[in-house]
C-alpha cells in the first residue's frame, strides 16, 4: 500500500491527486468492510455505518503513524466513502424499474422490497442535493456526510470537518432545513415513476 | 445561488433563530428590505426547520436499512423491467391464496387473493419488513391498524385483519374493491358537479366516521378513492403504512403525496383531522376542474404554492358552476386552518346544502313492469265452484291493483334509516329506533304522506341514488342522516333531499346531551315537518309517538324498548324471544311503560302462534293476556294496547268479533299507522269481510309499498274474493321484494291451480324453499294435475311429516281432491290442535267449496267465527 500518511499529508496541503488516491484507498477499505458486515450478520436490519466508518478508520489509521493529526481527514474521507457506498447500493435498486401499476419486482416470499426503490430514491435525492450544495457550501456538505451517511456524533464531525462543535451544530441545522425543502415532493416524484 | 447569497441566507437564518419566534418576521423584513428572494428563502428555511433533523434521521435510517438488504438481481438491460420471482398465483400465505399482483407503490405491494376459509376475494397489502420493523414502531402500527380495522362504514373499504407470514412479514387484509379509482375517473375528464359533490360527500362521511374514532387517514387522494361497479364510493388505504414510517420523535413526518398536503403539514408536519379535510378539498377541486389547485414544476415550487398561493377560481375553469359550490370548495382550501370547515360533518353539510346542481340527467328507466297476466286457458271443471261473482279481470287492472301508478305527492317523505356513525353494529337498534320514531311522529301530520318503516328501511343510506329511491317509494322527499351517541352527547345530522334532483332543501346538525333525547326528537320532527310545509299535530290523535316513550322519562327503558322493536322485526322465533327479554327489561325499569307492555303482549302472541303448542302455548297466552290488560289499564288510548288485547282475544280465545272491535279501535287511535291498518285488515279477513279487508290492505300498502309480507296478506284476501289474477300479481310482487320468503311459492302454486295452470303450479311448488310448505304445495299440484300416484304419495308424506303442525293444510289438500269427509276430519283435528290456519276459513277458496255443508257452520261456531258474520260486507 502506498504510504497513506504521506498521501494524506499531501492531500491536506491541497494536492488533489494525492487526495484522490487516498480516497480510493479509504473507499476500498470501507466497501470491503461493509460487505463483510452484511455477510456476517444475516438478517440484520440496518447497516451499521458508524461502526463501519470507525472500523475503516482504525484499519487505515494503523497504517499511519501515531500522533498523527490528520485523523480528522481520515474520518472525513471515510464518511465521504460511506456516502458513496450507500449511494451505490441505492443506485442498484434504482436500476430496477419501478413505478406504474403493473410492474414486477423481484421478491422472495419473505422479503418484499417494494419500498426499497423509495428508500433508494431518497438516498439519491440527498446525494444529488448535496452535489448542488457542494458548489455553494462544501463545508456544509462535509458536515452532512458525517452526520447523515456516517452517523458520526457532533464532536466526531467537528473533528472530521475541522471546525468547532458549535459550528457543526449550526451547519447541521441549516443543512437539515435546506435538505428538507429540497426533498419536498419526493414521494410524488417517486410515484410517478422514472420519466 | 452564489456562495455570497448563501452566506447571507445562512447568517440571517441563524440570527433569526436566536430571536423569539414572533420577532423573527419583523427582523427579517427589516434586514432584507427589498430583497424579497432572500426573505422568502430564509422564511422557508425557518419553516422547514422544525422537525427537519428528525426527518433527516429517518431518511438516514432508511438508507442504512436499504444497504442491509441483499442486492436486487441485476436488471437484464438498463431501463428494462426486472422480472423476478413474485409471489406466484396459487401461493398460500396464511389462509389466503394469491391470485394476482395488483400493483406496487411507495408503501408496499398489493395482491388480489382468495380467503380460502371464507371463500371471498380480498386484497393483501404487504409491508416492507423493515418498515413495520422493531419494537415501538411495530406496536404503534398494530394498534392503529386494529383501530382502523374496527371501522365499519359503507364508504370505508374494510380492513379484515393483519396477517403475518411464516417469516414474520406483516400484511394487511382488506376488502377487494372491484372498480376504478377516482384517479382513473378524473383522468377521463372533470366530473359533473352533482356527481363530484356526491362523491365528496361520501368521502366526508367516511372521514367523519374515522375521525370519530380518532383515526386520521393522512393520505386522502384520488388514488385512494375507489368507485365500485355499483357506483359506491369506498375510501381505501388508511395511511397505516405511514404510521410505521414516522419517526417516533416527530409523528407528523409523513410522506404524503405533496399535492394533497395542507399548508400546515408542509410547514410543520402537523397532522390532525383537518388534514384529511384539506386533502378532500383538493380532491373536490380536482374533480370539478380536472386539474389540481396547486402546481409547481419543482417540489419546492409546489410547497410554496400550497403555503402561499390561492388556487385559480373554479369558475374560470368551469364556467356555469354554481357560486355556492365554488364557495364551499374555496373555504375547504382556506390557507388558515381556522377558516376551513372544522369537521367532516360540517363539510358534508355544506356540500349537501350548496353542492347539488341541477343536472340534466334523464330520469332513470322504470323497472320492468311485472309480466302481464296470462289468459286463463283450460279451465278445470271445479273452477266454477270458486266463481264468487268474478268477472274476467283485464290484465292491466290486475297489475294496477298491486302497483299504484301516478306521481309522488308533493308533501311526501320517506325516512331512511339514520346511519349509525359509531360504526358499531350492536348500536343499530338505537339509530333504527330513532328513525322509526321519526316516522311515527311525522305520520301524525294529516298533510304528509310518510312511507312506512318496512319500505323505507330497505334503503340504508349510501346505496342508491335518491331519484331511484324516490321512484320505488313514490315520494318526493327523503330524510336521511346519521346519529352517534358519544358518551353523554347525541350527535344527529339530518338532511331533507328532493328526490327529483337530489338537491338538499334542508339540513341541520344537532349536538345535544343524551338526556334531552326526547326533546331533540320532537324538535327534529317539528323542523322536518316545517321544512315540508306541513303541520305536525303532536299527539292530538293520541297516536303512537310521544306515547312510545316511558312515562318516567327513563332513557334506559326507552332504549330497551327500541331494542325490543329492533329484534321483533326479524320475525322469527329467536328474535321474538330476544324482543321479549328487552321489553321485560323496559318494564322493569319503568313499570308504567304502557307501550312496552303492549308490545310484550303482542310478541308473546306471535311467538305462540308461530312456534308453540300444547301447555306451553296456554302459558304464553296467559302471559300475553296479563300484559295486554296491564297496557290498557295504564293507557286506554294507546293503539298498540288495543291491538294487543285484540290479538289475545282472537288467537287465545277465538273471540274474533271481540278482537275485531279492538283492532278497529287501534286503527282509529292511530289513523296514519300502516301497521295497525294492516293488522286490522287481517282480522277483517278472518271474519270474512273481504272487501273491507281489501280496502284496508291497499291503504296500508300505499305507505308501505315495499313490504313483502303485506303483499302475501293481500294475496290471501284476493284469493278469497276469487280474484286470482290479482292475487298472483301480488304474490309475485312479494317475491320480487323478498325472493327468499317462505310460503309465497306455495301460495302461488295454489293460485295457479285456481287459475287452471297446473304446470305452473308444479313449477311454483318445486321452488318453495320451506320444506313443509313445499310438501303441501306439491301434494296440491299433483292432485290438481290428475297425477294420482304422485298425489297420493305426496299427501301421505305430508301427513307423515306434519300431521301435528299442518292439519289445516292436510284438510286443504283433501278439499282440493274433493274428499269432504276427510276434509272435515282433518279440520276437526286442526281445531283440537288449535291450528292457527283455521283463521283462514272464511277466505280459503279451497274450503269455501264446502260452505254449504252443515259441518262447515258447526266448525265456524266452534272457532268463534259465527256464520252470521260471514260473507262480504
Amino acid at each position: 500500500m502506498d504510504d497513506l500518511t504521506s498521501l494524506l499529508e499531501a492531500a491536506s496541503r491541497g494536492d488533489h491527486e494525492a487526495f484522490d488516491r487516498a480516497y480510493a484507498l479509504v473507499y476500498d477499505e470501507l466497501r470491503g468492510l461493509a460487505h463483510a458486515q452484511r455477510a456476517r450478520w444475516e438478517g440484520q436490519e440496518t447497516l451499521n455505518t458508524t461502526a463501519l466508518v470507525h472500523e475503516a478508520y482504525l484499519k487505515l489509521a494503523a497504517w499511519t503513524g501515531a500522533d498523527w493529526n490528520g485523523r480528522g481527514h481520515l474520518l472525513g474521507m471515510a464518511s465521504r466513502a460511506m456516502r458513496q457506498v450507500l449511494v451505490t447500493y441505492a443506485e442498484r435498486w434504482q436500476a430496477v424499474k419501478r413505478g406504474g401499476d403493473r410492474e414486477h419486482l423481484p421478491l422472495s416470499s419473505d422479503q418484499l422490497p417494494g419500498v426499497a426503490p423509495q428508500a433508494a430514491e431518497e438516498t439519491l435525492a440527498v446525494h444529488r442535493a448535496l452535489e448542488r450544495l457542494e458548489r455553494i457550501d462544501p463545508r456544509q456538505v462535509r458536515v452532512v456526510e458525517c452526520r447523515f451517511f456516517a452517523g458520526l456524533s457532533i464532536p466526531e464531525t467537528a473533528e472530521a470537518v475541522g471546525v468547532s462543535p458549535a459550528t457543526v451544530k449550526r451547519d447541521w441545522r441549516l443543512a437539515c432545513a435546506w435538505l428538507r425543502r429540497e426533498l419536498a415532493g419526493l414521494a410524488e416524484a417517486g410515484v410517478q415513476g422514472p420519466s | 445561488m452564489s456562495p455570497e447569497g448563501w452566506d447571507r441566507i445562512r447568517t440571517l437564518f441563524h440570527a433569526a433563530l436566536e430571536l423569539p419566534e414572533p420577532d423573527r418576521r419583523d427582523f427579517l423584513r427589516a434586514r432584507c428590505g427589498e430583497d424579497r428572494e432572500t426573505l422568502a428563502e430564509v422564511e422557508a428555511l425557518l419553516a422547514a426547520d422544525r422537525g427537519a433533523a428528525e426527518y433527516l434521521a429517518t431518511l438516514a435510517e432508511r438508507s442504512r436499512r436499504l444497504a442491509a438488504l441483499p442486492p436486487p438481481p441485476n436488471p437484464a438491460s438498463p431501463g428494462a423491467g426486472s422480472v423476478g420471482p413474485t409471489l406466484a398465483p396459487g401461493t398460500l400465505v396464511s389462509h389466503y391464496e394469491i391470485e394476482a399482483l395488483l400493483g406496487s407503490g411507495g408503501m408496499g405491494v398489493v395482491y388480489r387473493a382468495r380467503d380460502v376459509r371464507l371463500q371471498r376475494t380480498v386484497a393483501l397489502k404487504f409491508l416492507p419488513p423493515w418498515l413495520a420493523g422493531a419494537g415501538h414502531a411495530r406496536e404503534r402500527f398494530l394498534a392503529e391498524a386494529r383501530a382502523a380495522a374496527g371501522l365499519e362504514h359503507p364508504n370505508i373499504c374494510p380492513i379484515y385483519e393483519i396477517g403475518k407470514t411464516r417469516g414474520g412479514q406483516l400484511f394487511i387484509v382488506m376488502a377487494h374493491v372491484e372498480g376504478e379509482s377516482l384517479r382513473d375517473r378524473i383522468a377521463r375528464g372533470p366530473l359533473p358537479p352533482r356527481r363530484a359533490v356526491e362523491i365528496a360527500a361520501r368521502i366526508a362521511r367516511a372521514l367523519g366516521c374515522a375521525h370519530a374514532h380518532g383515526i386520521v387517514h393522512r393520505d386522502v387522494k384520488p388514488e385512494n378513492v375507489m368507485v365500485d361497479a355499483g357506483g359506491r364510493v369506498k375510501l381505501v388505504d388508511f395511511g397505516i403504512a405511514k404510521l410505521a414510517d414516522a419517526a417516533p420523535a416527530s409523528p407528523g413526518a409523513t410522506r404524503g403525496t405533496w399535492a394533497y398536503m395542507s399548508p400546515e403539514q408542509v410547514r410543520r408536519g402537523d397532522v390532525d383531522p383537518r388534514t384529511d379535510l384539506w386533502a378532500l378539498g383538493v380532491v373536490l377541486y380536482e374533480m370539478l376542474a380536472g386539474r389540481r389547485p396547486f402546481c409547481g414544476e419543482s417540489h419546492v415550487e409546489l410547497a410554496h404554492a400550497i403555503t402561499h398561493d390561492a388556487p385559480p377560481p373554479l369558475r374560470t375553469l368551469r364556467p356555469g358552476l354554481r357560486a355556492d359550490l365554488e364557495r364551499v370548495v374555496m373555504r375547504a382550501l382556506a390557507r388558515d386552518a381556522g377558516r376551513r370547515y372544522q369537521t367532516a360533518g360540517e363539510l358534508e353539510d355544506a356540500l349537501r346544502t350548496h353542492g347539488a346542481g341541477r343536472s340534466g340527467r334523464p330520469p332513470m328507466a322504470r323497472t320492468a313492469v311485472m309480466a302481464a297476466l296470462l289468459v286463463a286457458a283450460g279451465l278445470l271443471g271445479w273452477r266454477e265452484y270458486f266463481a264468487r261473482g268474478r268477472a274476467a279481470e283485464p290484465p292491466r287492472a290486475a297489475a294496477a291493483t298491486v302497483r299504484a301508478a301516478g306521481a309522488a305527492p308533493a308533501r311526501s317523505v320517506a325516512v331512511l334509516p339514520l346511519t349509525d356513525q359509531s360504526g358499531k353494529p350492536e348500536d343499530r337498534y338505537f339509530s333504527d329506533g330513532l328513525s322509526e320514531d321519526l316516522i311515527i311522529a311525522l305520520s301524525q301530520s294529516p298533510e304528509l304522506r310518510v312511507i312506512g318503516r318496512e319500505s323505507s328501511f330497505r334503503f340504508r343510506s349510501g346505496d342508491l341514488d335518491s331519484r331511484a329511491i324516490g321512484e320505488k317509494l313514490r315520494v318526493a322527499h327523503l330524510l336521511e342522516g346519521s346519529v352517534t351517541r358519544m358518551g353523554d352527547q347525541v350527535r344527529l345530522r339530518a338532511e331533507l333531499v328532493r328526490t327529483s334532483d337530489g338537491s338538499t332543501i334542508w339540513s341541520k346538525s344537532y349536538d345535544r346531551p343524551y338526556r334531552n333525547l326526547f326533546a331533540l326528537q320532537d324538535e327534529l320532527a317539528a323542523a322536518v315537518a316545517r321544512a315540508l310545509q306541513a303541520r305536525l299535530l303532536g299527539g292530538e290523535h293520541g297516536g303512537p309517538g310521544p306515547t312510545d316513550r316511558p312515562p318516567s322519562g327513563s332513557l334506559e327503558a326507552y332504549n330497551a324498548y327500541l331494542e325490543g322493536n329492533f329484534d321483533f322485526q326479524h320475525y322469527n322465533e329467536a328474535a321474538f324471544r330476544k324482543a321479549i327479554d328487552h321489553y321485560r327489561r323496559a318494564i322493569e325499569l319503568d313499570p308504567s311503560y304502557a307501550a312496552a307492555w303492549a308490545e310484550l303482549s303482542y310478541t308473546w302472541i306471535r311467538l305462540g302462534v308461530g312456534y308453540r303448542g300444547g301447555a306451553e302455548l296456554r302459558r304464553i297466552y296467559d302471559s300475553a293476556d296479563v300484559a295486554a290488560t296491564r297496557a290498557l289499564a295504564l293507557d286506554p288510548n294507546l293503539a298498540a294496547a288495543h291491538r294487543a288485547r285484540g290479538a289475545v282475544m282472537g288467537y287465545a280465545a277465538w273471540d274474533w268479533r271481540g278482537a275485531e272491535a279492538e283492532y278497529r279501535r287501534a286503527s282509529e287511535l292511530a289513523p296514519t299507522s300502516a301497521r295497525e291498518k294492516s293488522l286490522q285488515g287481517i282480522v277483517e279477513a278472518i271474519l270474512g269481510r273481504l272487501d273491507y279487508a281489501l280496502k284496508l290492505k291497499r291503504e296500508a300498502l300505499a305507505t308501505e309499498p315495499l313490504y313483502a309480507r303485506g303483499y302475501g296478506q293481500l294475496a290471501n284476501v284476493l284469493l278469497g274474493l276469487g280474484r286470482y289474477d290479482e292475487a298472483r300479481s301480488a304474490l309475485l310482487r312479494g317475491l320480487e321484494l323478498q325472493p327468499t320468503a317462505a310460503v309465497f311459492h306455495a301460495w302461488l302454486a295454489e293460485t295457479e291451480i285456481l287459475r287452471g295452470d297446473t304446470a305452473a303450479a308444479r313449477r311454483q311448488a318445486l321452488q318453495e324453499p320451506s320444506p313443509s310448505w313445499r310438501r303441501f304445495a306439491l301434494a296440491m299440484a299433483y292432485a290438481a294435475n290428475g297425477d294420482a300416484v304422485r298425489a297420493d304419495s305426496a299427501l301421505r308424506m305430508l301427513i307423515a311429516r306434519s300431521a301435528n303442525k299442518q292439519a289445516y293444510q292436510v284438510a286443504d289438500v283433501y278439499a282440493l281432491r274433493g274428499d269432504a269427509d276427510h276434509t272435515f276430519q282433518w279440520l276437526d283435528r286442526a281445531r283440537r290442535q288449535r291450528d292457527p290456519g283455521l283463521t283462514d276459513l272464511l277466505f280459503d277458496p279451497l274450503l269455501l267449496r264446502y260452505r254449504a255443508d252443515p259441518r262447515f257452520d258447526g266448525l265456524l261456531r266452534e272457532v268463534g267465527l259465527s256464520p252470521r258474520e260471514s260473507g262480504t260486507r
